[in-house]
C-alpha cells in the first residue's frame, strides 16, 4: 500500500493493521528498544504504536511518510514508557556499558543479546544525542525531517549530531588505543 | 548537499539484537488487543443506543429478584437450605486433601473456583497456570471476613497477571522454617478470584506476609514482588499511608499515559547535592533502612531481586518508607537543601527549586545526569510524598 493511501483512511481493517505491522514493525520496534534500551519496554511501546496508529488513522494527512509518522509516535511513546517505568517496574537500568563492580545479570543479557558491538557504544550515549544519531544514521532521515519529527531547529539537530559522532568516534579511537 | 556520513553509519542500518524483537507473536497479540477494544467501544455503543431499553429491563429483574427472594424465605422458613444458598463457603469450611508439592491442596472445585495449585516447583507460574493471563477477563477479590467482593479495575489488572505469569517457583518459594511447617495461615487472608474464558480460578494472598498461596492457608507459598503487594493494600487497605501512595503514584502514572507526549523533558540537569534529603542520597537513605530487621518480604522475578518493604517511624504515620527501589517520605519531617518537603505548594516548590523536567497534574519529575530521580507526588495542591528512585 503506498503511502498517499493511509492519508485518506478514515478506520484502519484487519488487514490494513497488519499490512503496516509487516512493513514497519521491526523499525519501530528498533527505534523503541534503542531509545528505552530495553526489550521489555520496546515490546509494550511498539505495541502501543500499533494500537495508537490503529485508532488515530483518521488524523494522519499525509504531511510526512507514514514511515516517520510512526518514528515520531514511538519516539513520544518511548518517553512516556521510561517516565512511568520506574512504578512499573519493567526495568530501570539497561546501560549495556554499566561500569558497576558486578553487573546485573539483565545488563549482562542485554549485551549479549546486541548483533554488532557498536550498538553499545550507542546504547550509552545520552538520549538527546543517541535519537538525533540513530535517526539520521539508521533511518537515513534529513536533518530537516529530524527537526520536524523533534520539534527542534535545524542548528540544535546539526550540533547534537556533531556531538553524537564526536563521542562515537572518541569512544573508537580510546578501543582502538587499548588494543 | 548531503555531508559525507562516517564508515561506521553503515554498521548502524541492521538491527540492534540478534533475534528480531517484532514477532508474529506481537502482532497477534497487537491485533487481539485492537479487535477487543473495538469490540469494547461497540458495546460502549450499544449500551448508549439501548439506554431508552434499560429501564424496562431492569423492572422485570427485579421482579425475578422478588420472585426469587420470596421463594428462598421460604424454604428457609420451612427447614430449608436456602440461606446457604447464594453465599459461598469460608476457607475454613473447604475441604482439604494432600497435594503432589506436598503440602494441602484445595476441592479443586470450590465455589469461588478452582484452586490454582502448581504442581512442580519449578519454571514460572505462568506456564502452570490452568488460563492463559491473556484471556483472563476479571479480577476479583474477596477481603477477609466475608466483607463486600472487590473487583481489580482493568487498567490494573497487569499488576497481578505480570507477577503470577513470571512467578518464579523456586526463587519466590517462602523458605524452610517459614513455609509450609510454620505457616499456619492469616487472618487478614483474601481471595484472589480470577475469570477466564467463563470459569473461576482462586489463589489465596496474606498482606501480612506478602505471599500467593492455596486457599486455607496451609501449603507452599510464594512471594508476590513489591508491585502487587502496593496495588492491594490500595484496594484492600484503603486509607493508610501505602494506599495513599499506590493511588497517587497510579494517578501520576496514568496522567503520564494520556499526556500528549509531544515535549521532550526539559533539558536541565539539577546538582546531585540539590535533590538530596536531609543531606543524603538514594544510597545513603538506602544504608538507613539495612540496619532495620523487619519488613515485609517482596520477590520480584522479573529482575530476580528480592528484598524488604519498610518503613522509619512510628505505626500508622511513619516518615520514610522503602519499597522496591524506591524511597518515599511521608511527613516533613525530611527535606531538602532547599526547603523542599511534605506539605508545600506547587508555587513554592516552583519558586524554592524551579520548574520540574517532567510533569503532570500529580507527579513533577527533576532530572539527576540522563535520569529523574527525584519526584514530588501532589494531592489538592500540596505536595503529598517526595520520592528518590534508584540512581541509574
Amino acid at each position: 500500500m503506498e503511502d498517499a493511501h493511509w492519508s485518506y483512511i478514515e478506520r484502519m481493517d484487519p488487514t490494513g493493521l497488519r499490512e503496516l505491522m509487516h512493513k514497519y514493525g521491526q523499525d519501530v520496534w528498533n527505534l523503541a528498544f534503542i531509545l528505552t534500551r530495553s526489550r521489555d519496554m520496546a515490546d509494550d511501546v511498539s505495541q502501543d504504536v500499533f494500537l495508537k496508529a490503529y485508532t488515530t488513522i483518521g488524523s494522519f494527512r499525509g504531511s510526512s511518510s507514514v514511515r516517520t509518522w510512526l518514528l515520531a509516535i514511538t519516539r513520544n511513546t518511548s518517553i512516556n514508557a521510561m517516565r512511568t517505568a520506574f512504578m512499573r517496574r519493567v526495568t530501570l537500568t539497561a546501560w549495556v556499558t554499566d561500569t558497576r563492580a558486578s553487573p546485573s545479570a539483565e545488563i549482562e543479557a542485554l549485551a549479549r543479546t546486541l548483533s554488532d558491538e557498536i550498538w553499545a557504544k550507542v546504547l550509552a550515549l545520552p538520549f538527546k544525542l543517541r535519537e538525533v544519531l540513530i535517526l539520521q544514521a539508521k533511518y537515513e532521515m534529513s536533518i530537516r525531517e529530524i527537526a520536524d519529527l523533534l520539534r527542534l531547529s535545524e542548528g540544535t539537530v546539526k550540533s547534537r549530531l556533531a556531538r553524537a559522532r564526536g563521542r562515537m568516534t572518541d569512544s573508537r579511537e580510546e578501543e582502538e588505543a587499548d588494543a | 548537499m548531503r555531508e559525507r556520513e562516517p564508515d561506521w553509519y553503515a554498521r548502524l542500518k541492521g538491527n540492534p539484537v540478534r533475534e528480531p524483537g517484532f514477532t508474529e507473536a506481537q502482532m497477534s497479540r497487537i491485533e487481539r488487543r485492537a479487535w477487543g477494544d473495538a469490540q469494547m467501544r461497540n458495546m460502549i455503543e450499544d449500551r448508549r443506543s439501548s439506554r431508552g431499553r434499560r429501564s424496562n429491563r431492569l423492572r422485570a429483574s427485579a421482579a425475578v429478584a422478588l420472585i426469587v427472594i420470596v421463594g428462598l424465605t421460604a424454604l428457609w422458613r420451612f427447614g430449608g437450605t436456602g440461606s446457604h444458598v447464594a453465599e459461598p463457603p469460608a476457607p475454613s469450611q473447604i475441604a482439604t486433601a494432600p497435594g503432589p508439592n506436598g503440602g494441602a491442596t484445595q476441592n479443586p472445585q470450590s465455589d469461588w473456583g478452582e484452586a490454582i495449585n502448581p504442581e512442580r516447583l519449578e519454571g514460572t507460574l505462568g506456564d502452570q497456570l490452568p488460563f492463559s493471563t491473556e484471556d483472563v477477563e476479571e479480577i476479583t477479590v474477596q477481603p477477609p471476613r466475608s466483607g463486600p467482593v472487590l473487583t481489580v479495575p482493568k487498567a490494573r489488572m497487569y499488576v497481578l497477571l505480570q507477577n503470577l505469569n513470571g512467578l518464579d517457583l523456586k526463587a519466590a518459594r517462602m523458605p524452610e522454617g517459614q513455609g509450609p511447617e510454620y505457616y499456619m495461615g492469616s487472618s487478614d487472608s483474601s481471595t484472589l478470584i480470577f475469570k477466564a474464558s467463563g470459569k473461576n480460578y482462586t489463589l489465596d494472598y496474606d498482606p501480612a506476609s506478602n505471599t500467593y498461596g492455596i486457599i486455607g492457608g496451609k501449603g507452599t507459598r510464594f512471594y508476590a514482588d513489591d508491585q502487587v503487594w502496593l496495588f492491594l493494600q490500595s484496594l484492600l487497605n484503603s486509607g493508610s499511608v501505602w494506599a495513599d501512595y499506590g493511588d497517587l503514584t497510579e494517578q501520576g502514572r496514568v496522567e503520564a499515559e494520556n499526556s500528549s507526549g509531544n515535549g521532550e523533558p526539559n533539558n536541565k540537569s539539577y546538582k546531585p547535592d540539590r535533590l538530596q534529603v536531609s543531606g543524603r542520597d538514594y544510597n545513603a537513605w538506602e544504608q538507613q533502612f539495612l540496619v532495620l530487621s523487619s519488613g515485609i518480604r517482596y520477590c520480584d522475578s522479573s529482575l530476580g531481586t528480592s528484598g524488604f518493604i519498610q518503613m522509619i517511624g512510628q505505626g500508622n504515620e511513619p516518615d520514610v518508607l522503602r519499597l522496591g527501589q524506591t524511597i518515599v517520605f511521608a511527613t516533613d519531617a525530611n527535606r531538602t537543601s532547599d526547603g523542599i518537603g511534605v506539605g508545600l505548594t506547587a508555587d513554592e516548590v516552583v519558586r524554592k527549586l524551579g520548574e520540574p523536567n517532567a510533569k503532570t497534574d500529580t507527579k513533577w519529575s527533576y532530572r539527576i545526569g540522563d535520569y529523574l530521580k527525584f519526584h514530588l507526588l501532589f494531592e489538592q495542591g500540596k505536595v503529598r510524598f517526595m520520592v528518590l528512585t534508584m540512581p541509574a
